[in-house]
């Protein structure tokens, strides 16, 4: 990556400009053309760094009203099929397996959005019933500390 | 999962549109009018009202911090109330701490912090146990995914 790319890469780490040609937008602000731009971000593309670039949501305020982290104790030989089972319900937006420690013993985490928190509350405790899982705990959001995006260099 | 406001079925799909991402050609708007039927003009304007309007919290580059050479790492922290706020400035005030929550529980204050190395961020974690007086700063490691999903279909529901 060269100067170029530092700066294009700045650029996106704020919003895009809105206007109808927003990449020639970018092009005038770093004193370039639009085929410049579009070069450098189809090559950023294709070398993975620049996932997309798109919307990201404020869940909230786009209906889903309750957050929660969800932890479950998965005994080991469970953990491939919970994890896959998990991962298939639309209420979960991101799962893991994670290293426990003494003081905490879950390895199984799922980041869980729903209508309400009692939609979250059921479907968690009929998965640790019908599966067996003896110990979780469901981390209700209670205050948004902080949320931004990864300011690269 | 819509919760009641002016959206319409345009603007659900232009959601949709915007969250895949904006194609990285001359005429990002012109593909997205095509599919649409609306004028770029509109989407626009329609896109600037949904970020004032705070259902789209950012429009821009979504990059992936491995393939930049950051490791993100989830920290949970049991905080005592009287010294919460001080605690969560301090951590909020590192770059590389991306999401910060409260959360109920035992340990109730999780942040994910990205960093270039384990040094910086073993280093971190130090000082906000020293500083804060904390004996319970805990990372968890991320030992394998089973989903990651940043997509929210707007016409689902």
């Amino acid at each position: 990556m060269d100067e170029l790319d530092l700066r294009l890469i700045a650029e996106l780490q704020e919003n895009l400009p809105l206007t109808v040609a927003p990449y020639r937008t970018l092009a005038e602000r770093l004193g370039v053309s639009e085929e410049t731009v579009i070069a450098r971000l189809q090559a950023l593309h294709a070398s993975g760094k620049l996932k997309r670039i798109g919307a990201v949501l404020r869940h909230q305020n786009s209906g889903y009203a309750a957050n929660a982290m969800v932890v479950f104790k998965a005994p080991p030989d469970e953990m491939e099929r919970l994890g896959k089972l998990l991962a298939e319900s639309p209420l979960v937006s991101h799962c893991y397996e994670r290293a426990p420690c003494a003081e905490w013993p879950y390895t199984l985490y799922a980041m869980m959005h729903g209508r309400n928190m009692e939609t979250i509350e059921e479907f968690v405790s009929i998965f640790a019933l019908e599966h067996g899982v003896e110990r979780f705990d469901i981390l209700r959001s209670e205050e948004e500390l902080k949320k931004s995006s990864l300011s690269f260099f | 999962m819509l919760q009641e406001r002016n959206m319409d079925n345009a603007d659900r799909k232009l959601i949709n549109l915007l969250q895949e991402g904006l194609p990285l050609e001359r005429d990002p708007y012109g593909v997205f009018a095509a599919k649409l039927g609306v004028s770029r003009e509109e989407i626009v304007e329609r896109t600037g009202a949904l970020m004032r309007e705070g259902i789209i919290r950012r429009l821009g580059g979504v990059f992936d911090s491995g393939a930049m050479g950051y490791s993100s790492m989830l920290v949970g922290a049991h905080v005592p109330e009287d010294i919460f706020g001080d605690a969560a400035r301090f951590v909020n005030a590192h770059p590389g701490v991306t999401h910060n929550y409260r959360r109920s529980g035992f340990l109730n204050m999780w942040f994910t912090l990205s960093t270039v190395c384990d040094e910086e961020r073993d280093a971190f974690l130090e000082e906000l146990r020293r500083r804060f007086a904390l004996s319970q700063v805990f990372p968890f490691p991320r030992l394998r995914s089973f989903k990651l999903r940043v997509f929210f279909d707007m016409e689902g529901a």
